[in-house]
């Protein structure tokens, strides 16, 4: 798969506090990539800086191999953003905010524009600062497909939106774009809305990346082990990969990654009274690998 | 990209724009409620122009991205494929359009408002002299005004800080350049204060717009601190640069160093008297030399010579007189020379002020001067003292509004002094300028009589040198003649009022007398030499010249001693003095010793006939009988 954006050691902070440091991100074309990470873990950051909207501290950018300054600007004529908060300029109507938008696109499509206006049924003469949170949403995304991004950004735009558009925005138009090719980088702390389309997860926490996987690989090897014994549970089972562990008596639970045949034979070793393996949930993968 | 930013930022600013068109209509209506009151229409369009526009320039300026620090747009913003310099170009070109529109509007509401017609230039705005542009203030300054503020509106969302820190900003940047350009003043760089006001004025609101730039490059704008500290930093760089700029260009162009003249000119039938930045000289006809008379500096140095003595100006350029005006006397050798007073006590009625200009009465025994920029803040009153530094003697002229005064002469009797007064134009005055009065003082009664008004150039208004003919001491000028709609030469006799007119088709732009104050040469708008008789009451000659230096047309024209009369000629590189004879025809023709396309200032003393360099700040003389030419300073 070919790569469209990297990042290589990238660094911020904020005055002493330390967003992240030595950040490698990898970006290949025409996949849903998945970032994730608690409040205030710098994801917006990570989104802004590869934007080109701040600088970073240390590290730089790659985008189809070329390295970005923060004054480059020819890379974001291939780059769609959906920001977290609908910033749109109140005053415009919608037919404006495409006009304005429009001449910084040479490949402004402006049939498909008006298409998608159609399609997400917004009216061009309406005033922005009257739509809804959800017609916002869709008005963004609008803007950012009719210019026929390679990559397309989204810094958790589907917060405080309903349930049902926000399953309409992730399987319609999401997994449609990717279908058709578009790059997708799309951050969000509702992690569940990830789970139907993503295929490669990224997990932010304490100012590192502590998963980069493809998310088939880490769903097919995170497991949760339900362990019983006949007497005490012995004080460690020498498994490497536990990512949470608890204990109860004689019971016991972890979440181990990667879990392979290896680690199960050393633990059948212990004679396990109950030995139960069971694959987790997106937002279970996500709140076990931060719980660390 | 820059007409959608247009559009975005009319829509944006449509308040302010509103607040403008709203100031635009109580302004127009306060015109109109107050037609008849002059001064309230003088203080009205001063504050249209000194408040009212310098406020909204700053308040459009500091909006600059207020709207987009407000919703966080500014992500939105340098999102999109474009440089940010280019983001920063769209906006402060896009809020200018509005500025300009504003400006425009005003400029027509002065223009076409019925109590303020018919304004002087694009708009009517009395406080200046028609010789300074309105344009530096109407829209130079506003402009500057609007970028200071526009650049440090990278800075917080709130408009108003904004608006009060750029306010703040350019009171700093006045007062600093203020001081400078005092001190370089104080110091004779006259032309050098102008040029750092007009140099930082420029450069520092660049420098600021320049840091502005760079920390949109290169800021992140979540952290207004870093932010904050960005632009100050670039900031200081770009005014240090700026200021290294200007000595560097001070330093290669030697422009910071006193001002070099040739100033005030008298002359009598021995010598030719002459001032300059260095103090004052004498060039003594019968031996062809020139020797320094008195070492006074002097800002545009005024002589005055009456009886044996010379009465000059001087200006102090360091020490304790640093900065002040001094009046000096001698005798035409040069020799007694003494302090006759100064403006340097603070007692003095005089502290502080300016001696401008001078002249001594005919038989020597008095000394006229006016003061301007003493004490009291509209002090341009006369002044007389004894030429022994006694009885000195202030006269009010209640004129209102008195812009400048000039001496014309004294009376044969030197009890009376014939001045001339400008006034300040005020919106709704009737014509473009009102015109200078000619006023007769008496010095005893201190009365004051208006001999004459309407009186255009006055500065060319003059008597003629002090000899004993029927018409010595007759003023002339150029006077308004509303009827005609065209400028007449006029010649008045001060003691009985007795006038004679130039009656010719066009406008005289300037005259001389000669030697007797019999003739008096005068040339016109349509490049014609004439010359009037005082004993006849008639134009004797008038002819078309051509070929002739007539830039300087005051300065340009001169009599010899044997009535003929002297012009410069400039044929592509090849400059020429030329005396013309009785008939206008041209005599001789005699090649300048110097190259030089400025124009040139001609004056004959004696047997000399004396031509500036004034590129080079130089005095030719040349003997007319030898004609030998011989560099007077």
């Amino acid at each position: 798969m070919s790569e469209l954006l990297r990042t290589a050691n990238l660094g911020k902070s904020f005055g002493r506090h330390l967003v992240f440091s030595n950040l490698n991100v990898k970006l290949s074309a025409g996949k849903v990539h998945g970032l994730l990470g608690l409040n205030g873990e710098g994801k917006t950051t990570l989104i802004r800086i590869l934007l080109g909207v701040i600088p970073a501290d240390t590290g730089s950018i790659y985008y189809k191999d070329a390295l970005l300054s923060f004054r480059s600007a020819a890379y974001k004529e291939e780059v769609g953003y959906i920001p977290e908060d609908p910033f749109f300029f109140g005053g415009m109507r919608v037919g404006e905010l495409l006009d304005f938008n429009a001449p910084f696109y040479r490949r402004w499509d402006g049939r498909r524009a008006e298409e998608l206006l159609k399609r997400f049924s917004l009216d061009r003469r309406a005033r922005i600062k009257t739509l809804s949170r959800g017609m916002k949403l869709r008005l963004e995304m609008a803007v950012a497909l009719a210019a026929r991004p390679a990559l397309l950004v989204l810094d958790d735009p589907t917060s405080g939106l309903d349930v049902p558009t926000r399953h309409d925005f992730l399987q319609d138009i999401i997994r449609e774009l990717a279908d058709s090719g578009t790059t997708i980088f799309f951050s969000t702390h509702l992690v569940h809305e990830l789970e139907r389309i993503v295929d490669h997860l990224f997990i932010l926490h304490r100012g590192r990346l502590i998963l980069d996987e493809a998310y088939e690989t880490v769903k097919n090897s995170i497991r949760r082990v339900r362990l019983a014994f006949p007497g005490d549970s012995p004080e460690t089972l020498g498994v490497d990969g536990v990512l949470v562990e608890t204990r109860d008596g004689p019971r016991r639970e972890i979440v181990v990654y990667p879990w392979t045949d290896d680690k199960k034979k050393k633990i059948d070793g212990f004679s396990p009274t109950l030995f139960h393996v069971e694959p987790l949930t997106l937002e279970e993968i996500f709140r076990s690998f931060v719980a660390g | 990209m820059f007409n959608r930013m247009i559009v975005k930022e009319w829509k944006e600013k449509s308040g302010l724009f509103l607040f403008a068109l709203a100031g635009l209509v109580l302004f127009a209506l306060a015109f109109s409620g107050y037609s008849k009151d002059k001064n309230t229409l003088d203080i009205l369009a001063s504050t249209l122009l000194l408040i009212f526009l310098p406020v909204f320039s700053l308040l459009l300026g500091a909006s600059g991205f207020s709207s987009e620090f407000q919703d966080g747009a500014w992500a939105y913003l340098f999102s999109r494929p474009v440089k940010k310099w280019r983001v920063w170009l769209a906006k402060y070109l896009s809020l200018l359009t509005i500025l300009l529109v504003v400006i425009l509007l005003f400029a027509l509401l002065t223009k076409l408002h019925p109590a303020l017609k018919p304004a002087p230039d694009m708009f009517n705005f009395p406080l200046m002299d028609e010789d300074i542009s309105y344009g530096i203030l109407a829209f130079v300054l506003p402009l500057l005004l609007f970028t200071t503020a526009f650049s440090l509106s990278i800075l917080s969302e709130k408009t108003h800080a904004v608006a009060f820190l750029a306010a703040l900003v350019w009171i700093v940047l006045q007062i600093a350049v203020t001081e400078a350009s005092l001190s370089l003043f104080e110091r004779g760089m006259f032309s050098s204060a102008f040029s750092l006001v007009s140099i930082l004025g420029l450069l520092v609101p660049l420098s600021l717009a320049l840091a502005s730039v760079v920390t949109l490059n290169r800021a992140d704008f979540s952290q207004p601190k870093r932010r904050t500290w960005i632009f100050t930093k670039s900031a200081a760089v770009f005014i240090l640069a700026s200021i290294g700029l200007v000595a560097l260009l001070a330093l290669g162009t030697r422009m910071f160093q006193r001002d070099r003249y040739v100033y005030n000119i008298e002359a009598d039938d021995k010598a030719f008297y002459f001032s300059t930045e260095k103090g004052y000289f004498k060039f003594d006809l019968a031996e062809g030399r020139t020797e320094k008379l008195a070492r006074h500096p002097s800002m545009w140095g005024y002589i005055s010579m009456a009886g044996d003595k010379v009465v000059f100006t001087s200006y102090g350029y360091g020490g304790g007189w640093r900065g002040f005006a001094q009046l000096r006397i001698m005798n035409r050798d040069g020799k007694d020379e003494r302090l006759l007073l100064g403006t340097e006590n603070q007692e003095s009625p005089l502290y502080g002020g300016y001696i401008h200009p001078v002249r001594m009465s005919p038989h020597g025994d008095r000394v006229a001067f006016f003061l301007r920029y003493g004490p009291k803040p509209t002090v341009q009153d006369l002044w007389v003292v004894n030429s022994d530094g006694s009885g000195l003697k202030g006269y009010d002229l209640g004129i209102p509004d008195a812009d400048y005064y000039l001496i014309v002469g004294f009376g044969k009797s030197g009890q009376s002094l014939y001045v001339l007064c400008t006034q300040n134009i005020k919106p709704g005055d009737k014509d473009r300028r009102a015109g200078a009065r000619l006023l007769r003082v008496d010095l005893d009664s201190g009365q004051v009589e208006t001999l004459a008004d309407q009186i255009r150039k006055p500065y060319f208004a003059s008597m003629p040198a002090e000899t004993e003919t029927s018409w010595a001491g007759g003023i002339v000028y150029i006077q308004h003649d509303e009827a005609a709609s065209k400028e007449i030469l006029t010649m008045l006799d001060p003691e009985t009022l007795e006038k004679q007119t130039v009656d010719i088709e066009e406008s005289v732009s300037a005259f001389r007398w000669d030697k007797s104050g019999e003739r008096l040469a005068f040339l016109t708008s349509n490049s014609r030499l004439g010359v009037y008789s005082m004993a006849e009451g008639r134009v004797v000659q008038i002819k078309e010249i051509a070929g002739y230096d007539l830039r300087w047309p005051s300065e340009a024209l001169e009599w010899t001693s044997d009535d003929r009369i002297i012009l410069r000629k400039l044929e592509g590189e090849v400059s020429s003095i030329c005396f013309l004879d009785a008939n206008l025809a041209e005599q001789k023709a005699i090649r300048l010793p110097f190259s030089s396309h400025y124009a040139s200032r001609i004056w004959n003393a004696g047997k000399y006939a004396i031509i500036e360099n004034t590129e080079n700040h130089q005095l030719w003389g040349i003997d007319l009988e030898t004609e030998q030419w011989l560099r007077i300073y």
